[in-house]
């Protein structure tokens, strides 16, 4: 019988076996922690939604049927859907000045997206706190300047909690529109003007919608991270904007009603769940953090 | 009806009467990018009408160049003039010039219809008329039936098509294309350079076109301009610059050529004498600087014999290292007897016996079949 090529003496190179397996060991770890972190006790919190106080389906019926919490969740839903509308718009304008400006203006959009990165959530949120309040810097130096004759409310309301959202969620949003800003073939810019176009014309007519999969992607994140936010709510609402996230707080730690809080909380999960399973029959998700 | 078949020939006297007033007038173009010149003092009219190749290897500067003209790169120095009008700052918008980019720069998330009449709706043209205009410009391109396909449905032929669509569906004076069939495979270039030329005579527009490819410049063009480093080499007819190169880099760039250096040149009654390894060799006479110089022979101009042909003015004597057959012809190397390599290209089935390896053989030539280029560059 004829031997063409002996694949017993030829053989696949060694090394790309040891990394395969390598390879697997390195995708491994996260899931496993994934797992054991959030997986099981998540399955805890979903136990509890169906047996406290006692077993059944009464928590989600009361979900369901609660004015109250229905008040909560069309609030959180609003806030989120104006602080994803601002907070992308901001984003696409920085990312367009990150990407296609002149080096110092470059290098201060730059500073606009990553210093944020290295302040806690906590401190941003008092910071707006002195910034905003009836007697911080920008009423009072209003009131000096005779701008205002007398304050205006900006925290303890959703204007707090919307600018202090907006202001953490607006470096997350730059990046899956820089991602595809960066990817676009200029020469097709250049093309809409050689064409005619005017610079106005082509950023609305062609760079915009080529670079709509990027703010897709962009809203669809800020949006799911922003359904889950407590410490800027909490502390810029001042008790009377309350998101979901913190009445599920107050849920377990004021009221104890571990029951109620654990069914918001799963649906929440399932919510955010299909927007992100939406995103990805859309887009490509894998693009969009390139 | 009566005047569609003279709208090319028309355009071409136009642009033979192009020397007094030209269409468009580059004048000492420079671009610089801190040190290195890109463009070193450009300087070439183009006619109405014509079909012009921008000839050059990478980096020779002919994009830069193109690029000038479409006014997306702006020049260091130098002014452009369109029919003496000085349009040298005008922005790319303004100039009203189509171009077909490498790569094509197709708007992805537009149809292919939408592609086309993008520049007609950016003219504010009315519905109605901007179908017609659209159809009528995909039909000549062969698309009719993808007209609501998406770009990315289409082949790269097809693409191809829907760029040149795209930058003539607004009959621009001038049409700028970038490298446009370098992205195809041989078959579909051929026949896209075939495309092109048509569309260039039915469409009376004049066509800058860029390219590194010899024979496509050579098949395409009335005129060939060859850059090298910056600077224009040599502005010509295909003819002209294949058979009469000015320097070195033209003779070698397009086709092949073999180079003899000579020594001790005489001019006498129109033709020129120089020494190459003993031999005399004779050239049409040209002005040069005094001292040494390349006689330059392409491959396809010298003969083959077994003995030094009678009265043969240019022979030397050489041994065939080496035949490669080719079909329609025959490739070989020879060697002379010092050595030096020489490129010969016979039709195949000539002189048969003599194209052996190891044979020794006599070259020959007409003094009118080569010619003198300077020894510097």
């Amino acid at each position: 019988m004829p031997a063409p090529l002996n694949a017993a003496t030829v053989g696949p190179a060694p090394r790309a076996r040891g990394w395969r397996t390598g390879g697997w060991v390195l995708i491994a770890l996260l899931p496993l922690f994934l797992c054991a972190a959030y997986l099981v006790p998540f399955l805890g919190v979903a136990n509890w939604s169906i047996t406290l106080p006692e077993p059944g389906l009464g928590q989600y019926a009361r979900v369901a049927t609660d004015p109250g919490v229905h008040s909560v969740i069309w609030r959180t839903l609003r806030i989120c859907a104006l602080v994803t509308l601002l907070a992308v718009i901001l984003a696409y304008l920085l990312t367009y000045v990150w990407i296609h400006g002149n080096r110092p203006m470059r290098i201060l959009a730059e500073i606009c997206i990553i210093v944020p990165f290295w302040i806690s959530v906590l401190s941003r949120a008092f910071g707006w706190l002195v910034v905003l309040y009836n007697r911080g810097i920008l009423n009072t130096w209003a009131q000096d300047l005779g701008i205002l004759s007398e304050p205006l409310t900006l925290v303890r309301n959703d204007v707090g909690v919307v600018i202090g959202m907006v202001h953490f969620l607006v470096p997350f949003a730059v990046f899956p529109i820089a991602s595809v800003m960066r990817g676009l073939d200029t020469r097709v810019l250049m093309a809409a003007r050689g064409m005619g176009a005017g610079r106005l014309r082509t950023f609305w007519e062609v760079f915009v919608p080529m670079t709509m999969p990027g703010i897709f992607g962009s809203a669809v994140i800020v949006f799911v991270f922003s359904l889950g936010f407590f410490v800027t709510p909490a502390l810029l609402g001042g008790g009377r904007s309350i998101m979901i996230a913190e009445y599920v707080y107050v849920q377990i730690f004021q009221a104890s009603n571990w029951g109620l809080a654990a069914a918001l909380s799963v649906t929440m999960i399932v919510i955010v769940s299909l927007l992100l399973l939406a995103l990805m029959r859309l887009t490509r998700v894998e693009k969009l953090v390139r | 009806m009566h005047d569609d078949t003279s709208g090319g020939s028309d355009a071409r006297a136009r642009g033979m009467m192009a020397e007094a007033t030209p269409f468009l007038r580059a004048s000492g173009i420079e671009k610089h990018y801190g040190q290195t010149r890109a463009l070193d003092g450009i300087s070439l009219d183009i006619a109405n009408g014509e079909f012009l190749t921008l000839l050059g290897p990478s980096g020779s500067g002919k994009t830069t160049f193109l690029m000038i003209l479409s006014g997306f790169v702006s020049a260091s120095a130098g002014s452009l003039h369109e029919l003496g009008t000085d349009i040298t700052r005008r922005p790319p918008e303004a100039r009203d010039y189509g171009m077909v980019f490498q790569g094509y720069a197709l708007f992805p998330h537009m149809s292919v219809e939408d592609n086309v009449a993008f520049p007609l709706r950016v003219r504010g043209m009315e519905r109605g008329t901007r179908r017609t205009l659209v159809h009528d410009m995909l039909a000549r391109v062969g698309l009719a039936a993808h007209a609501r396909k998406k770009v990315s449905q289409l082949s790269g032929g097809q693409q191809q098509r829907v760029a040149l669509a795209r930058a003539l569906v607004f009959r621009p004076r001038v049409l700028l294309l970038d490298e446009p069939l370098s992205a195809l495979d041989k078959n579909l270039r051929e026949q896209m350079q075939a495309e092109l030329r048509s569309l260039q005579r039915d469409s009376d527009t004049t066509f800058v076109f860029v390219t590194h490819d010899q024979a496509e410049a050579l098949h395409l063009s009335n005129r060939i301009a060859i850059f090298d480093q910056g600077r224009l080499q040599q502005v010509g007819s295909p003819e002209d610059v294949y058979e009469r190169p000015e320097n070195r880099f033209v003779a070698e760039f397009l086709g092949q050529i073999n180079l003899f250096p000579v020594s001790g040149l005489r001019a006498e009654a129109g033709r020129m004498t120089g020494a190459f390894e003993g031999t005399a060799l004779v050239a049409p006479e040209r002005a040069l600087a005094p001292g040494a110089a390349h006689l330059a022979v392409r491959p396809e101009n010298l003969r083959i014999t077994a003995a030094r042909p009678e009265g043969a003015v240019n022979a030397l004597q050489a041994s065939v290292e080496e035949a490669v057959y080719g079909g329609a012809r025959i490739n070989l190397v020879l060697r002379t007897a010092s050595g030096t390599p020489v490129l010969c290209d016979l039709p195949a089935g000539s002189d048969a016996g003599l194209v052996t390896p190891g044979s020794p053989v006599w070259l020959s030539w007409e003094p009118e079949k080569c010619l003198l280029l300077p020894q510097d560059a």
